[in-house]
């Protein structure tokens, strides 16, 4: 073989490797990198989460653009959500960060989001997340403080005067406590008990005992996962008859197995995301709802109304920046009163959360589906 | 004092305490005759509950499902001794109490892979009604417990009093080379007392599961408290064990009760820091500190 037919071939694999380049640019891909956990204990709603994303892209998505994912496991775990960020944020490709994580490995990422400069859209409930607002960080769910608001809302609406409060020793538990000790003199409540658990605790016989001798008129139970079915079942047990109202964590099925059946249940209110009553509620929930369960093909849970919402935020981003990381940035941080699934969200330069006590409704268990409570 | 306050708090901690007095049996029974502690002692409750509400859920009758997660207690107890402690006999204790260490976490994750992180439920063996009992309003599996556990350790010391078996179990915790000496197999009898304590605290898990529910990582608590009460007797008396256990139940829910939740395991800990302590000689002055400090 000839040097010059050697050239030849050379230069031809050139121009035929720019050509696969150019048709591939052409189809203008839109690289997101999403630390999620694959494994570990939140690796359920995660994957639910990213249904729900895929359902958005699905029925909405963005014209003209494909979105490539890249996805990196925190295995639920906070050390391993930073390192993942860092290693998704220094890929300068990727112009968009999804946290599919629980807060503590979500706050665990707020620490470095300016650092790199990279726009991010984050799950997790804390309020920590939304406030101080970190200028790259933008929390989607309502947070602790529009919880406890919702709450407080309907006990006074109720007409309950002394309510008593069952909390895990946890920063989410402690975060409801001292948002509900703020909201209750603005809304006549008499926090007459505030008992702490631990998650791994079997035996909450003190707690409730105390709390039945301060004779409440309302229980707000704010435990989740085995403690959550635990305290409903010793709560039946011991006979506090009065109104019982749980987070809306228990709204699935391990908690209505551990219980013995959704029927069980029946009258627990759970305040909870208004996309999770579906079209019930009408307006811009039932139409994105609607949207949501045609991209799914089935019924939806909560956390597949969370993903589809976390791809509203980031059409709105897109479709409002020139696509750089600086320009979704400044794009998502002008957002205002934007319609989603679950609730409008709003962001300011003080203030990430997102959605708000708007976002939220009473529910009421039936056969294990919450209905609006009156 | 209200006295229906009073047993609210402490039945429910006696059934709980009974689940922690039968690990700390095992920690003591399998001590004595192996000379480690196995720290895997508090896993076996965890698979007896787990495989029991797997049991269960799939559609086998209670009693079947008890058996066979019993057995599976005392297969996998008998494995542990056999493949992991076994061949390391002559090392040094804290290598083969990291063993045990070891295999705690190793039975941990294969739990979780095998029977997932959600708690697993196990309906009531009588249903799912509640008792009064002086005031209390407890569980009707609580009664469950509280004869398993009365039967499983009328059994135990019936065979470490009666029987040539337990007789030899008891020389070892003497003196286990003086034992070994008088002819005692003591290699057979650790295989026989770590199955019989892989049984006991299966079983233990299965009757407590109806009310706790069954988690993959259940065993680490029943497995510290069970060690406390077995520390409380020394390693070596299998009666101040089971009370230690039952006391560590009690203790923790009137803790939880007239002081506060949040303090009800510093007191648990706090109660065996002082203990050993005590034990320790530390609150001896004068002569009796000397005597301790010079072994006169």
């Amino acid at each position: 073989m000839s040097i010059a037919r050697v050239w030849l071939d050379l230069v031809g694999a050139i121009v035929l490797a720019c050509a696969i380049s150019t048709t591939a640019g052409a189809q203008q891909d839109f690289k997101i990198g999403v630390v999620e956990s694959l494994t570990g204990g939140f690796a359920g709603p995660a994957r639910d989460t990213v249904d729900g994303l895929d359902a958005w892209m699905k029925v909405r998505g963005l014209p003209g653009k494909k979105f490539v994912l890249t996805t990196l496991d925190d295995e639920t775990n906070g050390v391993n959500a930073a390192n993942a960020f860092r290693r998704l944020a220094g890929d300068p490709d990727i112009r968009l960060i999804y946290l599919f994580v629980p807060s503590s490995s979500a706050m665990a990422v707020k620490t470095l989001a300016s650092e790199f400069k990279v726009p991010i859209i984050s799950g997790g409930a804390a309020d920590a997340l939304g406030t101080p607002a970190d200028p790259y960080l933008f929390k989607v769910a309502p947070a602790t403080r529009d919880f406890m608001t919702r709450l407080a809302q309907y006990v006074k609406q109720k007409g309950y005067k002394r309510l008593a409060m069952l909390e895990p020793n946890d920063a989410f538990g402690q975060s409801e406590i001292a948002n509900m000790k703020k909201f209750a003199p603005e809304y006549g409540i008499d926090l007459v008990a505030v008992e702490t658990l631990g998650v791994e605790d079997t035996n909450f016989n003190a707690q409730l005992t105390r709390i039945r001798a301060a004779n409440p008129d309302v229980l707000y139970d704010g435990a989740s996962g085995r403690a959550a079915i635990l305290t409903f079942k010793q709560i039946k047990q011991l006979g506090l008859n009065m109104p019982l109202i749980m987070g809306q964590s228990v709204v699935a099925k391990p908690f209505f197995e551990g219980i013995g059946g959704a029927e069980v249940a029946d009258g627990l209110i759970v305040p909870i995301q208004l996309g999770t009553f579906g079209t019930k509620v009408g307006g811009d929930t039932a139409k994105f709802y609607a949207e949501l369960e045609k991209g799914l093909g089935r019924n939806a849970v909560y956390y597949n109304t969370f993903g589809f919402d976390v791809g509203l935020i980031t059409e709105s981003g897109v479709k409002n920046s020139d696509g750089t990381r600086q320009g979704i940035r400044n794009a998502l941080d002008k957002i205002k009163g934007l319609p989603a699934l679950n609730g409008p969200v709003t962001y300011t330069p003080e203030d990430h959360t997102g959605q708000n006590f708007e976002s939220i409704g009473m529910g009421r268990l039936e056969k294990g589906v919450p209905v609006p409570a009156q | 004092m209200d006295f229906a306050v009073f047993f609210q708090l402490f039945l429910p901690g006696l059934t709980t305490g009974c689940v922690y007095a039968l690990v700390a049996l095992g920690f003591v029974l399998t001590a004595n005759v192996s000379g480690v502690v196995n720290f895997a002692q508090g896993e076996f409750v965890m698979l007896g509950g787990v495989v029991a509400a797997a049991l269960v859920a799939g559609g086998m009758p209670m009693l079947p499902a008890i058996v066979i997660a019993t057995v599976v207690g005392a297969v996998v107890a008998a494995a542990q001794e056999r493949l992991t402690l076994a061949p390391v006999r002559d090392t040094p204790h804290f290598i083969r109490i990291t063993i045990t260490l070891g295999v705690a976490v190793v039975l941990r994750g294969i739990a979780l892979i095998l029977f997932g992180k959600d708690p697993l439920f196990l309906p009531g063996f009588t249903g799912e009604g509640t008792i009064s009992l002086f005031g209390a309003v407890l569980p009707i599996q609580s009664l469950w417990v509280w004869a398993a556990t009365a039967a499983l350790l009328a059994a135990t010391f019936w065979f470490l009093k009666f029987t040539d078996v337990g007789r030899a179990v008891r020389a070892c915790s003497i003196n286990l080379r003086a034992a070994r000496l008088m002819g005692i197999d003591a290699e057979r009898l650790t295989l026989l007392v770590f199955s019989l304590a892989g049984a006991a605290g299966a079983l233990a898990g299965v009757v407590i599961t109806p009310i706790v529910l069954a988690t993959w990582d259940a065993g680490v608590s029943y497995g510290l408290k069970g060690f406390i009460g077995a520390i409380l007797g020394g390693m070596r008396n299998p009666v101040i064990a089971v009370l230690g256990g039952l006391g560590i139940g009690v203790v923790e829910s009137l803790a939880a009760g007239y002081v506060s939740s949040g303090y009800k395991d510093a007191i648990v800990y706090g109660v065996l820091i002082a203990y050993l302590l005590v034990r320790g000689g530390v609150f001896l002055f004068g002569r009796a500190a000397l005597v301790g400090s010079t072994g006169e």
